[in-house]
């Protein structure tokens, strides 16, 4: 009797402490929220939320706040990072969980996920003195700090997230499945293709917002490489706007934050904001992605 | 919050050096200091070396040379740093000391055939009207221009020697917010033109002579090096605070801190 007592007791204690420490993590993001706001409400006191997103012209020495050129350029970038690094990774994964033999699997699986540990600013630095001036004789142009070198860096940095996710839902998949497929006389690639990807299709898009949301919110190494040109990318021919300088929501933050003081602060910490509801809104729709796949199987 | 914090923790250590029963001649030993974001880590290492000396309370705050200006007269600061000539409405009000001065050359790349650019092509270059580098007998290449963040105090005092406003700079030019990400943009990139501290040049860019004056040391004290500023110490007419700080900076002492910045000492005037 006493010692069922105290068991429960432990539960009890058990209980609370784990929740403290789930409270902990929930408080950190209200923290940083409610912080962020704080500090970006001054802005709207001098600038309106709408010109602010939609006018193309920062000047912080004549107090004219617009990031719509930023907007474009993270846009711009992340996309062009998926459309690349997004093949790349699925094929990959494809490889690591179907083709491959064990042992390469496992290699390789691992080669990638060292690529997740590299920290983003070896990332930029490798941008900066390879790639940007590989990219600057590759097209002949000006300066290879482009979009397009930060689009590329962005590419070999989503793999990592795309690749072991996408593996992980792959080889969820039961065997069953498989058999069932080349019972019936399907090949093996179309096996893959036709059944285990459709069925594996809530856990491959996850991964895809994943490296999209990673590939839009990372700093470092675009600011290395992109060139941070605070001008409105020109879209039409696309390749103006790739072959150019640019700078990112990221970007603009951390480049003048330094040194940055009264409104001027406050219009940094509103480009947080603005970064805060892209990224909401992805996390939103891998919500409802993985929804839809708990729904299907 | 953060405020309360400051101005408790401020109190803790008013009190706690008032037990120690200190001479406190007045004014010396709390003191404020702010303005110019690019004198502000030279002046945080003197006051911290001073502070250790002399028992004093000198705190440094940022803000931007007008901050500085506008803090002293107003009486927030009782010295403002300032990286820019006084305007002749200011230099009414305020007595102004030249601490030390900075040199800020143009970089290119290693294999660029130009040596020397006058004052007149600089601004050109960075305003966009001169894209090429044979318009100055250079290779038929399109320029690169590099230059630093809004706020950043070198692009403050750059365009403002150069000759114009941070608006008019070039859409298209790199930005980079540290000097050491200027070198080695402009050290890849045979296109590229930048421009950083003195005292910061590495030997993987190439300097160019400004008006055929090579930036040195020397050229830089004699006057003869245009893309110079003084950094300057403002104070209200005929307030005397401070004057052992002075005395700090301008001795031996005050002048290797200045030279460990990288900036060039000046004689008391």
């Amino acid at each position: 009797m006493k010692r069922m007592h105290s068991k429960l007791r432990i539960d009890a204690i058990f209980k609370t402490v784990v929740f403290f420490f789930t409270c902990i993590s929930v408080i950190a993001l209200a923290a940083i929220l409610i912080f962020t706001l704080l500090k970006a409400l001054p802005l709207f006191k001098e600038v309106n939320i709408i010109e602010f997103i939609t006018s193309d012209v920062w000047s912080p020495s004549t107090e004219q706040f617009g990031i719509a050129s930023f907007v474009v350029a993270s846009i711009l970038t992340t996309i062009l990072a998926c459309l690349i690094g997004i093949p790349v990774g699925l094929y990959t994964a494809i490889f690591i969980s179907e083709i491959a033999p064990k042992k390469i699997a496992s290699f390789v699986l691992f080669a990638v996920e060292i690529l997740a540990s590299i920290p983003s600013v070896i990332y930029g630095f490798f941008g900066l003195t390879v790639m940007v001036p590989f990219v600057q004789k590759l097209f002949n142009i000006r300066s290879g700090t482009t979009l397009f070198t930060a689009s590329l860096i962005l590419a070999l940095m989503i793999l990592p997230t795309v690749v072991s996710l996408s593996t992980s839902a792959l080889k969820a998949v039961p065997k069953t499945i498989d058999e069932g497929s080349l019972a019936l006389g399907a090949t093996k690639m179309q096996t893959i293709m036709k059944t285990k990807i459709p069925y594996a299709k809530s856990g491959i898009l996850t991964s895809f917002l994943l490296g999209l949301g990673r590939a839009l919110g990372e700093t470092m190494a675009v600011m290395l490489v992109a060139g941070n040109a605070n001008m409105m990318p020109q879209l039409i021919p696309i390749s103006e706007a790739y072959l150019n300088g640019g700078r990112t929501l990221t970007g603009n933050i951390i480049m003048e934050l330094a040194y940055a003081s009264g409104t001027h602060e406050a219009a940094l910490f509103a480009t947080g904001v603005v970064l805060f509801i892209f990224v909401c809104l992805i996390n939103i729709i891998i919500l409802r992605v993985k929804r839809k796949g708990v729904a299907h199987s | 919050m953060k405020k309360i914090g400051t101005i408790l923790s401020l109190c803790c250590i008013l009190v706690i050096s008032g037990c120690g029963g200190r001479s406190t001649s007045e004014g010396i030993t709390s003191m404020i200091i702010g303005g110019s974001t690019s004198i502000q880590p030279l002046m945080e290492s003197i006051a911290e070396t001073y502070n250790e000396k002399n028992d004093a309370l000198v705190s440094i705050q940022g803000g931007g040379s007008s901050v500085g200006i506008k803090g002293t007269e107003d009486g927030t600061f009782q010295l403002g740093m300032v990286s820019r000539e006084l305007k002749p409405e200011e230099a009414k009000q305020l007595d102004q000391t030249i601490i030390a001065l900075d040199g800020i050359v143009v970089v290119v790349h290693k294999d660029n055939p130009v040596d020397s650019i006058t004052m007149e092509q600089l601004k050109d270059i960075y305003t966009g009207k001169i894209t090429n580098w044979k318009n100055i007998g250079g290779a038929n290449k399109e320029i690169a221009v590099v230059s630093r963040e809004e706020g950043s105090g070198t692009r403050d005092g750059f365009e403002s020697i150069v000759g114009f406003s941070s608006s008019d700079l070039i859409r298209n030019s790199d930005i980079q917010n540290a000097t050491g990400s200027i070198i080695s943009d402009v050290s890849v990139n045979e296109h590229g033109i930048g421009y950083i501290s003195l005292g910061s040049l590495s030997d993987s860019v190439k300097v160019l002579k400004i008006d055929g004056v090579l930036p040195s040391e020397e050229s830089v004290k004699d006057g003869t090096y245009k893309i110079q500023r003084a950094f300057l110490l403002v104070q209200k007419k005929g307030e005397k605070q401070g004057s052992e700080l002075f005395d700090f900076i301008f001795s031996e002492e005050g002048k290797k801190l200045i030279e460990a910045h990288n900036y060039i000492p000046v004689e008391r005037k």
